[in-house]
C-alpha cells in the first residue's frame, strides 16, 4: 500500500517535472524569430528534461563555475552542473533543506531526492565547491545519495591563494582518480580545452550578436543555448552555436534596422537556469531586449579562456585554476571591485540602458552586493531595478507590472534624452 | 592553444639578432659596435657586434691606466650605449639579446616536450632582486666578470669556439642552464645589464599600457609573464604598467582575452593590443 501510494506520488512529481519543462520549452519555441538552427539546442533540454532520456554515460556531477568541465572530461566522463532551476524539484527538496534557502540548491537536492532524472541518477560522484553557505551545507546532504568530493574555494585572490587552488586544483584530480580508478589524460586534457575554447569562442560571438541594435535573437533564447551547454558536449555544441551564429550574421545584415530600437536591458547577477526562464521571457515579451547578462549559468558560464603557457598537465592546471577560479566574479569572493568594475565593462560594452539585478530569494551573496551595483548604477545615470524571486510562477503577474513600468521609464528617458 | 604570432616575430627577429652578434663578423667581415646594452660575448671572434659589458668590466681598469685615447674611444662606446638604453629600455632583452634567446631556446624545448616550468618562489624574489644589483656592481668595478659569466662558456661554445673551459665556469653554466630550462629567462632576473636598463624603463619610448575597467583579472598576464610582474595583474587605475623588470616580450598582451585592455605603444601610437583572438 504504502509503495504503491509511493509510486503514485512519484508519477505525479515526475508528470509537474515534465510539465513546467515541456511549458518552458513551448515558450521558447514560441518566440518570434525561431531558426531551425536552434532546434537543436531545444532537443537537448528536451531530452534531459522533458523525454528523460537515459544517455548511457556517466556524469559527474559539478556546483557552480569553479570545477574545471575540461579536469572531468580528460577523465574520461562527463560533467553534469547539479545547480538546477526546476520549480517543482526545489519544492520537493524542501522536505530535505531549509525552506529559506535559495530554490537552486532546493532544487539540485530536490533532484537528487527524487530519482527521477536519468542524468542526475547517472552520477557517478559529485565534485562541491564550497562556495556559499547554503551549496556548502547541502554537501553533505548531496553525500547520502552520492559520493562528494568537497573542492575548498579559497575566499580571496591573493597570489598565495592562487599557489593553493592550483595545489587543491592537484589535490582534486588525485581524488578523482582514486574514486574512479581512473588516470587523467593529458592528450585528452589538450584536446578538451581546445574544443571548450571553441565552444567559448562560440559564445562571445553569440553574445556579439545578442548586443546588437535590434539583435536578430532573444535574451531567453541566449540563456537557454547556454544552458543547454551544461548537457551537452563543448564540441557539438560548439558546432551548433557556430551554425546558429552564421545563421544570425546573415539574418542581422538583411533585418537589422527594421522597427524601432527596443529599451536595452542588462540581466545582472543571480544565475536564470532552465526550465525557470520566466524573467527574461517577461522582460522580452514587454518589448525589451536584453542585450546581455553576467549570470553563472548563461553569460559567464563560458567567459574567460583559459590560456595555459605550457601544455604539461601542471601547467593547464594553472591555467584552469586561473580561468574558473581567478576570473571568478561569484561574490563569495571577497574582493567586490572586480565584480563591479566587470559589471561596469559589460554595461559599456552592451551599450545597455538599464540593469535589471535578479536575486533568487534565499541568496544572500548576491543580495548583498546589490547596495553597491546601485551606486555604480548611480555613477552611470543608469536605472536599476531589483527583482527578487523564486521558481514559483506564483509572482509572475507583480513582477510584469514592475517591469512594464520599468521598461516603459526606460522609454521615456530615451524620449526626453533623445 | 593560442596562436602566438607576436612571440614568433620576436623569436625570429631574436634568431636573426642571435645570429648577428655571434656570426656577423664572418659576413660582414668586422665588428660594427662594441657598444651594444646585451650579452654579446666579446670572446666569440665572428661576433658582428659585441655587448658593452666587456668594455664595463675593464673600465675601471682604463680609468686608472688613463691612457687618452684609449679612454676616448670607451667613454664613446658608452655614450652609444647608453643612448640605445634610453631610448628602448629592456626591450634589448626580448629582441637583441644572444643569451636571452638561448633561454628561449631551452623553454621551448620544455615546452614541446610538456614539462611543466617551475614557479619563482616567493622567498626567493627578495634576495634576486638584491643580487642583480650586486651583479651589476661587480661588472662596473670588473670583479671576477669574464672570468666566471656564465655566457662566456655558452656563446662561444654555441657558436663554435670552445676553446676557454674552465671547471668552476663550466659547473656554473650547467646549473644556470638547468634552472633556465625550468624557469624561463631565469637569467634576466639576475642579470647586471638588465637592471640597468630598467632604470630606463621608466621613460623609454616603448610602453605597456592597461586599460583597468576592461580587466577581468584573470592572471593570464601574469601567469605568462617571464618576469613575474604583478603590477600588470593588480593594477586598476593606473594606464602605464611598464614595470623596470619588463623585456618587452609581449606575451601578457597576446595572452589577454580582453579586447584592448592591454596595449604597447611607442611615443602614444598603439603597436600592439590584445585581442580576443581564440582559435
Amino acid at each position: 500500500m504504502n509503495t504503491e501510494m509511493n509510486n503514485h506520488t512519484m508519477e505525479r512529481y515526475r508528470r509537474s517535472v515534465t510539465r513546467v519543462s515541456g511549458r518552458a520549452l513551448a515558450d521558447l519555441r514560441g518566440i518570434s524569430g525561431q531558426y531551425p538552427e536552434l532546434d537543436y539546442f531545444w532537443g537537448i533540454l528536451e531530452d534531459t528534461f522533458v523525454k528523460l532520456e537515459q544517455t548511457g554515460e556517466e556524469y559527474i556531477g559539478t556546483y557552480c563555475t569553479m570545477v574545471p568541465d575540461e579536469l572531468i572530461y580528460a577523465f574520461g566522463y562527463r560533467p553534469l552542473r547539479l545547480c538546477a532551476g526546476h520549480s517543482t524539484a526545489a519544492s520537493f527538496g524542501e522536505q530535505f533543506v531549509p525552506r529559506d534557502v535559495c530554490p537552486l540548491v532546493k532544487a539540485c537536492t530536490g533532484f537528487h531526492a527524487m530519482r527521477i532524472l536519468p542524468v542526475y541518477e547517472q552520477c557517478r560522484l559529485a565534485v562541491l565547491p564550497m562556495t556559499c553557505d547554503a551549496k556548502k551545507e547541502s554537501a553533505s546532504v548531496l553525500a547520502r545519495y552520492l559520493p562528494v568530493i568537497r573542492m575548498e574555494v579559497h575566499a580571496g585572490k591573493t597570489g598565495e591563494q592562487f599557489e593553493q587552488t592550483v595545489e587543491d586544483l592537484t589535490g582534486l584530480v588525485k581524488s578523482i582518480s582514486m574514486y574512479t580508478g581512473k588516470k587523467l589524460s593529458n592528450r585528452l586534457l589538450v584536446k578538451v580545452c581546445r574544443s571548450v575554447r571553441e565552444a567559448q569562442n562560440e559564445a562571445y560571438r553569440l553574445y556579439d550578436l545578442l548586443a546588437k541594435e535590434n539583435s536578430a535573437v532573444s535574451g531567453a533564447q541566449v540563456i537557454a543555448v547556454m544552458n543547454s551547454f551544461c548537457y551537452d558536449r563543448p564540441e557539438t555544441w560548439a558546432e551548433h552555436v557556430r551554425m546558429l551564429n552564421d545563421k544570425l550574421e546573415k539574418v542581422s545584415i538583411t533585418e537589422n534596422g527594421k522597427g524601432r530600437a527596443k529599451p536595452r536591458i542588462f540581466l545582472a547577477r543571480a544565475p536564470v537556469i532552465f526550465p525557470n526562464l520566466k524573467l527574461p521571457l517577461l522582460l522580452e515579451s514587454l518589448g525589451a531586449q536584453i542585450t546581455g547578462d553576467e549570470t553563472c549559468m548563461a553569460g559567464r558560464l563560458l567567459y574567460d579562456p583559459a590560456v595555459p603557457d605550457d601544455l604539461s598537465t601542471a601547467g593547464i592546471l594553472r591555467a584552469l585554476a586561473a580561468r574558473y577560479v581567478s576570473a571568478c566574479t561569484c561574490p563569495v569572493f571577497d574582493q567586490m571591485e572586480d565584480r563591479i568594475y566587470s559589471i561596469a565593462e559589460k554595461l559599456r560594452v552592451t551599450r545597455a540602458e538599464g540593469i535589471i539585478y535578479h536575486v533568487l530569494r534565499g541568496c544572500m551573496p548576491y543580495d548583498y552586493e546589490y547596495h553597491a551595483v546601485e551606486q555604480l548604477a548611480d555613477k552611470l545615470n543608469m536605472p536599476i531595478l531589483r527583482v527578487e524571486t523564486d521558481y514559483s510562477a506564483e509572482d509572475m503577474e507583480q513582477i510584469r507590472i514592475r517591469l512594464e513600468a520599468f521598461c516603459e521609464m526606460l522609454e521615456e528617458r530615451r524620449r526626453q534624452h533623445g | 592553444m593560442n596562436k602566438r604570432k607576436i612571440t614568433a616575430f620576436r623569436l625570429m627577429f631574436l634568431l636573426i639578432c642571435t645570429v648577428f652578434t655571434t656570426w656577423g663578423a664572418v659576413f660582414s667581415g668586422r665588428q660594427i659596435t662594441s657598444a651594444l646594452p646585451v650579452f654579446s660575448c666579446a670572446y666569440v671572434p665572428s661576433s658582428g657586434a659585441i655587448g658593452i659589458c666587456k668594455t664595463l668590466t675593464t673600465f675601471s681598469l682604463t680609468l686608472v691606466s688613463g691612457a687618452g685615447t684609449a679612454l676616448l674611444s670607451v667613454l664613446g662606446a658608452i655614450l652609444v650605449c647608453a643612448v640605445g638604453i634610453l631610448l628602448f629600455g629592456r626591450l634589448w632583452c626580448g629582441y637583441v639579446c644572444p643569451f636571452g634567446f638561448y633561454q628561449e631556446i631551452l623553454s621551448i624545448v620544455r615546452r614541446k616536450l610538456r614539462i611543466p616550468g617551475v614557479q619563482m618562489p616567493e622567498t626567493l624574489k627578495p634576495v634576486l632582486r638584491v643580487t642583480k644589483w650586486i651583479f651589476l656592481l661587480f661588472l662596473l668595478l670588473g670583479i671576477g666578470f669574464c672570468n666566471l659569466c656564465p655566457v662566456r662558456f655558452i656563446m662561444p661554445a654555441l657558436a663554435g669556439y670552445g676553446s676557454q673551459v674552465e671547471l668552476a665556469g663550466l659547473v656554473l653554466t650547467g646549473i644556470l642552464t638547468a634552472v633556465c630550462f625550468f624557469r624561463e629567462r631565469f637569467f634576466c632576473w639576475i642579470c647586471p645589464m638588465g637592471s640597468l636598463m630598467g632604470l630606463a624603463n621608466k621613460k623609454s619610448l616603448g610602453r605597456i599600457k592597461k586599460e583597468g575597467s576592461a580587466c577581468t583579472h584573470c592572471r593570464v598576464c601574469l601567469e605568462h609573464c617571464p618576469m613575474d610582474i604583478e603590477l600588470i595583474y593588480t593594477e586598476r587605475e593606473l594606464k602605464d604598467v611598464t614595470h623596470s623588470d619588463c623585456i618587452f616580450c609581449m606575451k601578457c598582451i597576446e595572452a589577454c582575452p580582453e579586447p584592448d585592455a592591454l596595449s604597447f605603444t611607442i611615443l602614444n601610437k598603439k603597436i600592439l593590443t590584445s585581442k580576443r583572438d581564440l582559435r
